[in-house]
């Protein structure tokens, strides 16, 4: 899978600089922000993935690799970086700086940049060397599962036994990050069933792994406030109309969704990628609507493919044999286990993330009760970081307090 | 054939997993003729063959379910030659690896082939894993093992001391795995073994083991170090009822109480009827007699579960009001003694 990839345009990108990360779609003609570094699009375009940069003078340079490495560095996750001194010596004192106030204000007075007289106050500086390596160095890498959850702070959760060929339900509420970590186990063969609350479709987040459309052809959804119409059977029998309302949901394109933000609690970095793909699409659709006529074919045969999707999607649940259940949202998972069970094949197994542990002991008791399920498992995973330094190996001192709860089981009948 | 993909019926020839009781899974190989004792009685292979999975069996004292095998139960149900990697570590290896389908993954050693089968599932059908094993015998094992399950055309198990001789091989892999004695020795033919972009995984017991290898991978230009612990506290669900104390107060309240006074934890409020010889694992107990009488009770507890649940308010309220009855309430509760430790996982990359 590792071929030596180059960045595209319009993929999206995360940057890693120690333990900062974060995603940016990549367009030539965008600029981008990353640790107060702007870099340009059209630099980037071409560069492989893995790449080092350092910014030099506002321009990229492949960083060099330095040869010998030693493990002494102060952060266990850089090796050889000549940071790590300890500050003994470093003293707070007007001294430090030999730059007078009178001196900055004569250089801004020659017309010198504000850059050039950072540097001068660096370079005037006797503490600036002293306290730690100061360099623009990020490196450029491939999203996926792991490192997207790197960038949302969250703890490792487990995949139940999604594989290449299954067909897998989903329901989550993480802007897609479950969703496109599922897709990428299924590597373009199975089937993901996104099943999302009526008008809530965001799953923005998939699109940040960079999936191509043989991969994003694995994904169905399904908007489960047609659920009841579909079990009653008047979802399929009047398909038009269903297809009608369900415009709000579905009509979104694949990756990029349109949704009431107001709706969840996105981190803030989640939201302004959101606003930023909807500016996208706005900037779009005028152009769209100028060509009249074959517009209105157009939204006919659009109107038909959502119908189509809206039954195959549809066929997928009344098969009742999905080989996984995977919910992560913030609704009341009991009443979702209770009505999705069903269509869950037995011997197969579901999962349930929730921030609390009292919904989920009230999903065990009636999956216990009701003999639904068997290995019932309640867990909560510990997770603990290390710095490992010779002679200075200890735990992080701070650590997650929880990655929330996980209830697992196993579908039988009697 | 049932660990490559999802099937409904039994065949002769699938390895199944019996389950008997919470963590006491036990498995075989499906043929005519052949008959298996549990504790519930004889069960005969043509009984099941044919039969769905996931389905109750009768046996002449008691049920069990036939399941389907996965990585995370074959974990539990596998024949331990050596000492095994549970869930928690192995969802945290995967992940943390990159593994998807079509990753070529390199582990040394293969031990009983726990974590192979989790990887083996990670990276089919278009990627491969190379397990490497130094002991002759376990090596056999694991291969027939693969192949009985249907995973031979994805791994390729070898029978060689890796720290000595090396991977063999060059540039080809996303990933390497190490859960050897010293994987310091074998961080140089590992470094081989990768692509670029590659990721390690070491896994060590012991800080000194982690800190020799971490100083390895740093001498040989890995990167991001990162060095983790990961436990499940896995919570078991009891109904737990706390008497009231006698404050001596007026006479029709003190009635109420006495009806009851030791505090009680009634494991779901189900007779365990059936003495279990698995003496520590609370869970397993509580399982066993609930999953076998629950069919006689689901009339009655499903309703009384159901309203509490419509209508959580009222009866707290009514609880905190009075409680003169004392307090009772579900309580998912962490175990007295747990694992504190399986061991290190280093992780790195190599760009």
């Amino acid at each position: 899978m590792a071929e030596q990839r180059v960045i595209q345009e319009g993929d999206c990108v995360l940057f890693k600089r120690d333990e900062h990360s974060k995603v940016f779609q990549i367009f030539r003609k965008r600029q981008i922000f990353f640790e107060k570094t702007k870099i340009r699009g059209d630099q980037l375009v071409g560069q492989a993935y893995g790449t080092k940069f350092e910014v030099q003078h506002g321009k990229l340079v492949a960083a060099v690799p330095l040869p010998e490495k030693s493990l002494t560095s102060a952060d266990n996750t850089g090796c050889g970086s000549v940071a790590g001194k300890d500050n003994r010596n470093l003293v707070a004192s007007e001294e430090n700086q030999k730059l007078s106030q009178e001196e900055i204000m004569k250089m801004k007075g020659e017309g010198l940049s504000g850059q050039e007289i950072v540097g001068k106050l660096v370079e005037q500086s006797e503490t600036f060397k002293t306290k730690t390596e100061h360099m623009v160095e990020f490196r450029v890498l491939q999203p996926n599962a792991s490192l997207l959850l790197d960038v949302y702070k969250q703890t490792p959760f487990k995949i139940c036994n999604v594989m290449s060929g299954a067909t897998v339900a989903v329901v989550e509420s993480c802007q897609g990050l479950v969703l496109g970590a599922v897709m990428e186990r299924m590597g373009g063969s199975g089937r993901v069933l996104h099943l999302y609350p009526g008008n809530d479709m965001n799953r923005h987040n998939v699109k940040n792994f960079n999936f191509t459309a043989e991969h994003m052809a694995v994904l169905h959804e399904f908007p489960l406030n047609k659920l009841a119409s579909l079990e009653n059977g008047t979802l399929l029998s009047s398909t038009s109309t269903g297809a009608v309302e369900s415009d709000r949901g579905t009509g979104s394109s694949d990756a990029v969704s349109r949704t009431d933000e107001g709706n969840s609690k996105a981190a803030t970095a989640a939201d302004s990628d959101n606003v930023k793909s909807d500016e996208v699409q706005m900037g779009d659709s005028p152009e769209k609507n100028i060509q009249g006529d074959s517009a209105q074919a157009d939204r006919e045969a659009k109107k038909q493919e959502r119908t189509e999707k809206l039954k195959a999607a549809a066929n997928i649940l009344l098969e009742k044999n999905l080989d996984s259940l995977l919910i992560a949202t913030k609704h009341d998972p009991v009443p979702l286990l209770l009505r999705l069970l069903p269509y869950v094949a037995p011997s197969r197994c579901v999962v349930i993330f929730c921030q609390h542990k009292e919904p989920l002991v009230e999903c065990y008791t009636q999956v216990r009760e009701k003999g639904l399920g068997v290995q019932l498992r309640l867990s909560e995973s510990w997770y603990r970081e290390y710095q490992v330094l010779p002679s200075r190996t200890h735990p992080l001192m701070s650590m997650s307090g929880t990655g929330g709860y996980l209830l697992s089981f196993i579908r039988v009948t009697s | 054939m049932s660990f490559s993909g999802s099937k409904t019926l039994m065949e002769e020839g699938d390895t199944v997993l019996l389950y008997l009781g919470y963590d006491n899974i036990v498995q075989l190989q499906l043929a005519r003729g052949r008959v298996h004792q549990t504790r519930y009685g004889a069960i005969k292979h043509e009984h099941l063959i044919g039969a769905p999975y996931g389905a109750k069996v009768d046996c002449p004292k008691g049920w069990v379910y036939p399941l389907q095998p996965t990585a995370e139960l074959w974990t539990l149900a596998l024949p331990h030659r050596t000492q095994i990697l549970y869930t928690p570590d192995i969802s945290l290896i995967v992940l943390q690896l990159h593994l998807k389908p079509g990753a070529v993954v390199v582990e040394a050693g293969t031990g009983s082939g726990s974590l192979s089968h989790a990887l083996i599932r990670s990276v089919m059908p278009s990627g491969h894993l190379h397990t490497f094993e130094f002991h002759a015998e376990r090596c056999a094992a694991a291969r027939a093992e693969f192949e009985q399950h249907g995973l031979g055309d994805y791994v390729t198990a070898r029978h060689r001391d890796v720290c000595a001789q090396g991977f063999e091989l060059e540039h080809v892999a996303d990933a390497v795995f190490l859960d050897l004695p010293a994987p310091w020795e074998c961080i140089n033919s590992a470094k081989q073994a990768l692509r670029q972009g590659g990721r390690i995984c070491t896994f060590s017991p012991c800080m000194e083991q982690v800190q020799r290898t971490c100083e390895e991978l740093c001498k040989h230009g890995f990167e991001d170090l990162s060095t983790v612990e990961c436990l499940a506290r896995n919570f078991s669900v009891q109904s737990v009822r706390m008497a009231p104390i006698d404050f001596g107060d007026s006479q029709d309240q003190k009635g109420d109480t006495q009806a009851s006074h030791s505090s009680k934890i009634s494991k779901t409020d189900l007779p365990s009827s059936q003495g279990k010889a698995d003496e520590s694992e609370m869970e397993t107990e509580q399982q066993d007699s609930e999953t076998r009488t629950a069919a006689e009770n689901v009339g009655d507890t499903l309703v009384r579960a159901e309203t509490q649940y419509a209508q959580p308010n009222s009866k707290a309220t009514n609880q905190s009001g009075t409680r003169s009855k004392g307090a009772e309430f579900k309580s998912a509760a962490p175990p007295n003694v747990m694992q504190g430790h399986t061991g290190f996982l280093t992780f790195a990359s190599l760009y």
